[in-house]
Order: C-alpha cells, then sequence, then structure tokens
C-alpha cells in the first residue's frame, strides 16, 4: 500500500482527522483565491521558489502580500517589519490556544503553532473541548488541509498568473481582508480601533506602503486603549 | 536583501509569534494580550485601506471601492469569505463595464 493510499484511509478512518478536514474545508475554498492573487502577484515580482515558499513560511495571505507590496514601495527591512506587523495578531490567538492547549505535549505545541491563522484559530476556539489526542488530530488535520490548499493554489497563481491576469483579480485580496475584518465591526470594543485605524490609513495613503500600515496600527491600537480606559473608568463610577 | 531573506525574515519572526505564547501559557498578561489585539485588527484595517487605494486611478478605483463596498454588506450579514469575494469581484466587473475609461 503505498504512502498516499495509507494516508487516506487513515483519515476516513480516524474521526477527529476527519472532521479536521471536513470543518476546514470551506475556508480553505474561501481562501483560494486569495492565494491566486498572491501568487500572480509573486510571478509579477519574478519571485518565484522564495516567494512561493512563504506560503508556508509566512502562513498568512495578508502579511504575505503586504510583505510583497512593501518590497516594492519600502524596502526590504520595512517589508519584514510590515509582514511582522500584520502577523501581530497571532500572539493573540496563540495566547487563547495556550489556554487550551496547556495539557497538550511541547512537540504538539511546536508543531501546531506554525499552522495558527485565522481560520484554523478561529475553528479551533469554537470547538467543544476534547480529549488531548483527538485535539491534536484534528487541529494537524485541519491545519495540514489548509496549508496544501493554499500552497497548491499559489503554486498555479506563480506558474500562470502571468496568463491570468484581470483587472478584477486585484480587488480579490482587499476582500478577503475585508472578509476578516467586518465581522468584528459587531463588537462594540473594536469598532473605536477600526475607525481610527480606517481613518489614518486614508490620510496617510501616498505614504510609502510600510509607513501607513505603521501609523495605522498605531492610531488602531492608542483608540482601543483609550477605549478600555474610559469603559474602565464608566465600570469604576 | 534578497527575497528569501525577507521571507526567512518575516516565517521566523511569524513562527515566534505563534509559538511563544503557546509555550508561554498564562504569562501573558490581559493587558498585553488585549493591546495585541488591538494592534492586530488595526493591522488588518489598514491593510484593507492601503489595498484598495493602491489599485490605481479611477475608474479602476470607483470600481474597487464599489467591490470593497459591496462585499462590507456580504461580511455584516454573515457571508463566507468565499461569498464576500463572488460578490465583490461581480460588482467590480459591472461597474467597471459600466464606467467610461
Amino acid at each position: 500500500m503505498s504512502l498516499t493510499t495509507t494516508t487516506i484511509s487513515v483519515a476516513a478512518n480516524d474521526r477527529p482527522v476527519r472532521d479536521g478536514i471536513t470543518d476546514v474545508a470551506p475556508m480553505a475554498l474561501g481562501v483560494v483565491p486569495f492565494a491566486l492573487v498572491i501568487g500572480t502577484a509573486i510571478a509579477e515580482h519574478r519571485a518565484g521558489l522564495a516567494g512561493w515558499a512563504g506560503s508556508w513560511l509566512i502562513f498568512g495571505g495578508s502579511a504575505h502580500l503586504a510583505v510583497l507590496r512593501a518590497l516594492d514601495t519600502s524596502g526590504a527591512a520595512l517589508a519584514v517589519l510590515t509582514g511582522l506587523l500584520v502577523n501581530a495578531r497571532l500572539l493573540v490567538y496563540s495566547a487563547a490556544l495556550g489556554q487550551r492547549w496547556r495539557d497538550q505535549p511541547r512537540w504538539f505545541r511546536l508543531v501546531a503553532g506554525a499552522l495558527v491563522i485565522d481560520p484554523t484559530w478561529a475553528l479551533a476556539i469554537g470547538r467543544p473541548p476534547r480529549s488531548p489526542s483527538q485535539e491534536r488530530r484534528w487541529f494537524l488535520a485541519a491545519g495540514l488541509t489548509l496549508g496544501i490548499v493554499w500552497s497548491t493554489a499559489m503554486a498555479i497563481g506563480v506558474s500562470f498568473g502571468g496568463h491570468l491576469h484581470l483587472a478584477a483579480f486585484d480587488v480579490v485580496a482587499p476582500l478577503c481582508l475585508v472578509a476578516l475584518v467586518v465581522p468584528r465591526l459587531a463588537r462594540a470594543d473594536e469598532r473605536p480601533m477600526i475607525a481610527a485605524a480606517a481613518l489614518v490609513a486614508v490620510a496617510t495613503r501616498h505614504l510609502p506602503a510600510g509607513l501607513g500600515l505603521l501609523a495605522a496600527v498605531v492610531a488602531g491600537w492608542a483608540a482601543g486603549q483609550l477605549a478600555e480606559r474610559r469603559a474602565a473608568q464608566g465600570g469604576v463610577r | 536583501m534578497s527575497v528569501w531573506a525577507v521571507v526567512l525574515a518575516v516565517g521566523v519572526g511569524s513562527y515566534l509569534l505563534r509559538v511563544v505564547p503557546l509555550l508561554m501559557t498564562g504569562r501573558l498578561t490581559g493587558a498585553v494580550e488585549r493591546g495585541l489585539g488591538h494592534a492586530g485588527t488595526a493591522a488588518l484595517t489598514g491593510l484593507v485601506v492601503t489595498d484598495v487605494a493602491s489599485i490605481g486611478p479611477s475608474p479602476l478605483l470607483i470600481a474597487a471601492l464599489a467591490a470593497a463596498a459591496a462585499g462590507t454588506v456580504v461580511a455584516w450579514r454573515g457571508g463566507s469569505m468565499l461569498r464576500v469575494v463572488v460578490v465583490g469581484v461581480a460588482v467590480h466587473v459591472l461597474v467597471g463595464a459600466a464606467l467610461p475609461g
């Protein structure tokens, strides 16, 4: 029996693995256009294998795209800073998962950590608690499925991106980000941050990409801190 | 700095961002976690704006803004990422075709 056949057989017979794959499938399908756009951007930058390697190394579309765009406009150092700033939210995701995984072995936290991103975090946090073994199999199946779909779609974008360019594809990446940001508007404590970041991003849009984003992050962070302080003072009264 | 160096630097940094909190369970204070959440949300919001603003001159920008508005409505109503993208791209194509230039 080949490795592929064995893998499929294990996945089919292992309930947590099967659930991990099926739970993440809709989100994996949803990010395919985003991956194609990034692949196209990589092809346009002639970044080839290095650019595609980011599909696994960076494992975050918004950061990946921000890095490519900042490389064009702001240079390598700002590109690195921009990518890390965009991925800063991963600290919060992992802190939340750390609570959930406090009984997991260290090797799992080191391996699974590489697969923490918006879809896997959102799915994991929303699941009822399971045994540590079931949780490990579920998360690794979900994360690897997402990663394989993501990197494959990006490879297609890199390979055929030059032939696929349509003006409408330029809007796919921001639409994916809209899908991530807009649901947060439903939370009153997130609205000041989003409003402040959006206003500052508009005002600084003519600055090199990294600087405008930095300013937006600082503004959003400050607005969040101010809103928290006001809420705390309102509670004290 | 080559593209490889940039991708590796962001990759290593991103991995540390992911793994350190998993290994430091319970050692991040609530204030630090909330502050990081604020920065992350702000970064995503800033990216949306800078991405749309960089699309190009009108009428492409008008079509992009229309697409973003349509996508926002779909997302607000609970639509999946795929639905947001499909509706937004459709609006972009229609508005782009309707505008002169």
